[in-house]
């Protein structure tokens, strides 16, 4: 389940695009990406409220849906979330193998 | 607020009395129900129509004998998922027999438009500006074929030959 | 297999053009996400973690070749070629584009399918057993039934925006494989003493939060007034249900709070009312008319025995071991019921690509009189086929990779999607269930251990079922990290009861052991082989298992 962002560290904003439904995260640029490494992070309270309330305006326009804040730590100049379930998310798929990519392995 | 009733948008004629208003004589007037039911032997002696409102939760508890009397029944939608007024319509046109204005006030979506006049609504007040429009151009839903008979028989056709429990839109009100 | 009629088919066509509209609507902006969002749930469409999810609705888990090779079709046009069958005999696809959605809809209706009410504050997909008209201990074929309720709840006006989800299960016989008692409604197809066909109702049952076992509240509902009955019930609880805390809106907790007594009262004296009417009322021709729909196919007169299966079985032991756990017996002779695992070792559980629905779609036209179904348990079944034919399909499964011979076993686990596509999840289930087979997925040890069947949720919303799993498995979230809480000796049969918790959680890399010491623990204690886990545990309690699991925890 969805849990909100403590804010203690570096945080991202993320959404699903309307159309395809798929995960993206805002860049500082105002455009909506797939990758996590190129979302605009902030730290603090304020600069949090800036970048959510530029988000739902976004998602006002019908670009995405539902965008919230994600807490993040940088590791090797990587971002990644802090909570597992972003963390899924953000890889952009399962931690299994899926049936279709199974069977093609199996039958290598 | 926007009243539609009868294939059109029409001035609402009747008066939604306040908490803080007395009774007039005369002129058709719309009651809570917790008032009617306190007021009920005053209102007995007035000339003139009388209406109430059926909040969801209120349901029709103390009032089958008095349905008869009423001219119009307003069921709000106070959320458009709280559902309970579909079963109110219909316990009022089926069981009871009500055959008077039978409204639905609240946020009506156009996509609720066709299964409350299935139930037996034949008046909507309307705030959404997107339902007003697609009531303006006739656009309401294009679902015409239905499982099951519900509310004001009238409108709908039985299909000869087929299975009882289908029927087909004719005209909506 | 029901076939739509012009009226049907006018329905469904209808309902995508309006689908399509809103879907256009939702896009242009007219329609806000909060507007939207019961709309696209009143057909299918979820936003789950990755992207949309589409859930279809396959009536009572009934599919033929056509409909399977249109689903193939949609895997690998629009999805990422494959498809997750449901608990609930459903199909979901998890890679889905909302713009993509009206025109699934229009493949799938072409091919008499749709995904009305998959989702939402409605009426649910209604299922039924699947060995539907093939088990040998059915009084009739209970999917009439379910098709006559499927039509009267489609887009019913007054049921639509219910408190809550309202499912329905028919069973028509006396062990029940549809779970009828943890559903909304439950229906117990019986005859009565002349022969007449009637229900059994039970009211109330429920997993999620507050599992609760169904109450019967009629005994013998005559067979014409099913619909009648029905609508007394779902008025009554949309009503009365509570709408003010969505975890305690379901028919279940009305009925736990008002008590059994007064919710049949309310129940039998609003049917009255309905019944007074008498439009509800379904006439014999009527009955018969679905009734003729699901017609047995043509079975041909065949020895109980057939020798060219014997033969079979002797030389190739892999037959041998799938027929003895994957096939079933049929009422009429020389003809079996065959599961098709979709549990292999190390596939995540229910999932089919497009090329095993394409081969399960050649199977049945070949070999099953084009009939297939999907099981509540996540498997699919081929209700009708000649003793002869099982060598040739068993074959044709094995190289679809279908072919597992682990029906009923440990390692035929329940698992919902978890948290690796479920936005509600709090842990992952996939995964473990995939760890628990590997575990246990040697063949003798399989068998050594038998009957036992474990369910996996990731979340309390138990779309796993674990509650009435022998072994149910429950993932919650403790401090950010996923801990998984067991439950033991939960069934969703006629015997039906709910699991109980053994315990504190374990930590994802010890909940496979702990699964293996509950297996242990059975293995030692039990009266020899024919005591299942079930069994033993109801014996025993769950006393020795909870020693074993914490025994050194001091």
């Amino acid at each position: 389940m969805k849990k909100d962002a403590k804010g203690a560290g570096p945080q991202v904003v993320t959404a699903n695009a309307l159309e395809s439904g798929l995960v993206v995260f805002r860049a500082p640029d105002g455009r909506w990406v797939r990758a996590i490494d190129e979302a605009q992070l902030v730290r603090g309270r304020e600069e949090a409220a800036v970048l959510l309330d530029a988000a739902t305006a976004d998602a006002a326009r019908n670009i995405v849906v539902e965008p919230y804040l994600v807490d993040v730590r940088e590791e090797d100049g990587r971002i990644m979330p802090v909570l597992l379930r972003e963390a899924i998310r953000a890889a952009g798929g399962p931690t299994i193998v899926e049936v279709s990519a199974y069977l093609h392995a199996a039958a290598i | 607020m926007a009243l539609y009733k009868n294939g059109s948008f029409v001035e609402d004629t009747w008066r939604f009395l306040a908490a803080e208003d007395d009774v007039p004589s005369d002129g058709a007037i719309v009651l809570g129900k917790a008032r009617f039911l306190a007021e009920r032997e005053a209102l007995a002696g007035r000339n003139a129509p009388l209406g109430i409102i059926i909040e969801p939760g209120e349901g029709l508890a103390g009032i089958e004998a008095d349905i008869h009397r009423f001219a119009l029944v307003v069921l709000p939608f106070p959320k458009y998922t709280d559902g309970r007024a579909y079963s109110l319509a219909r316990m009022l046109r089926e069981e009871h027999g009500y055959r008077g204005e039978l409204r639905a006030s609240g946020n009506v979506l156009r996509d609720q438009v066709r299964f409350m006049w299935r139930c037996g609504i034949d008046a909507l007040e309307v705030t959404h500006a997107g339902t007003i429009a697609a009531l303006q151009a006739g656009a309401v839903s294009p679902v015409t074929h239905h499982y099951q008979p519900a509310g004001l028989e009238a409108v709908e056709h039985r299909l000869a030959g087929a299975r009882p429990w289908l029927r087909r839109a004719a005209a909506h009100p | 297999m029901y076939r739509y009629d012009e009226f049907d088919r006018r329905f469904v066509a209808e309902r995508v053009a309006e689908f399509r509209d809103q879907v256009a609507r939702r896009l242009s902006g007219e329609l806000t996400e909060d507007e939207f969002r019961p709309l696209r749930l009143m057909n299918g469409v979820y936003l789950q973690l990755h992207a949309y999810m589409l859930r279809i609705a396959i009536p009572y888990g009934s599919l033929n070749a056509t409909k399977l090779r249109r689903l193939a079709r949609i895997a690998r046009t629009y999805d990422r070629g494959f498809g997750h069958f449901t608990t609930r005999q459903n199909l979901q696809f998890n890679w889905i584009r909302l713009e993509d959605v009206p025109a699934i809809l229009g493949e799938l209706a072409e091919v008499e399918m749709h995904a009305i009410q998959t989702s939402g504050n409605c009426i649910r997909n209604v299922s039924a057993d699947h060995f539907s008209g093939a088990a040998a201990d059915e009084v009739a074929d209970p999917r009439v039934y379910a098709e006559i309720l499927r039509q009267w709840s489609s887009l019913h006006p007054e049921f639509s925006f219910l408190p809550r989800k309202f499912k329905i299960a028919v069973t028509a016989a006396e062990h029940d494989r549809a779970a009828i008692q943890v559903h909304d409604i439950g229906l117990h197809v019986k005859r009565g003493e002349a022969g007449e066909i009637g229900f059994s109702v039970y009211v109330g049952g429920g997993l999620g939060r507050t599992p609760m076992v169904a109450k019967k509240v009629r005994d013998f509902l005559p067979e014409a007034e099913l619909l009648s009955y029905c609508e007394a019930i779902l008025r009554v609880y949309n009503l009365y249900g509570r709408r003010d805390n969505k975890y305690k809106a379901r028919i279940k907790i009305l009925l736990h709070e008002a008590g059994v007594d007064e919710i049949a009262r309310q129940i039998e004296e609003e049917y009255e009312q309905v019944r007074r009417r008498g439009v509800l009322l379904l006439p014999r021709e009527e009955i018969d008319r679905i009734a003729a729909y699901f017609a047995p196919p043509a079975f041909e007169e065949l020895p109980a025995r057939s020798v060219t299966l014997e033969r079979a079985k002797a030389l190739d032991a892999g037959l041998a071991e799938f027929v003895a756990r994957n096939v079933t017996t049929h009422k009429v002779p020389g003809y079996a019921s065959v599961t098709i695992s979709l549990k292999a070792i190390g596939a995540p559980p229910g999932d089919a690509s497009a090329e095993q629905m394409e081969a399960v779609a050649a199977i049945a036209e070949a070999y099953a009189h084009d009939e297939v179904r999907v099981s509540h348990e996540q498997n699919l079944v081929l209700p009708h086929v000649r003793l002869d034919d099982l060598p040739v399909v068993y074959a044709a499964l094995q190289k679809a990779d279908l072919a597992t011979p682990n029906a009923g076993y440990i390692t035929d686990i329940i698992a919902c999607p978890g948290l690796d596509y479920c936005s509600l999840a709090n842990a992952r289930s996939i995964p473990v269930a995939q760890r628990i087979a590997e575990r246990f997925g040697d063949p003798a040890r399989q068998r050594e251990i038998g009957d036992l069947k474990i369910k996996i949720s990731g979340c309390i919303n138990a779309c796993g079922h674990h509650h009435v799993g022998h072994i149910g498995i429950l993932g919650v979230d403790r401090k950010g990290e996923e801990f998984y809480q067991i439950t033991l000796g939960g069934s969703g049969d006629e015997m039906c009861s709910i699991g109980e918790i053994v315990g504190k959680g374990f930590s994802s890399e010890e909940v496979v052991d702990a699964v293996e010491t509950i297996v242990d623990t059975y293995l030692k204690l039990r009266q020899g082989p024919g005591e299942t886990f079930l069994a033993a545990f109801r014996r025993l309690g769950e006393a020795p298992f909870r020693e074993a699991l914490y025994a050194d925890a001091g």
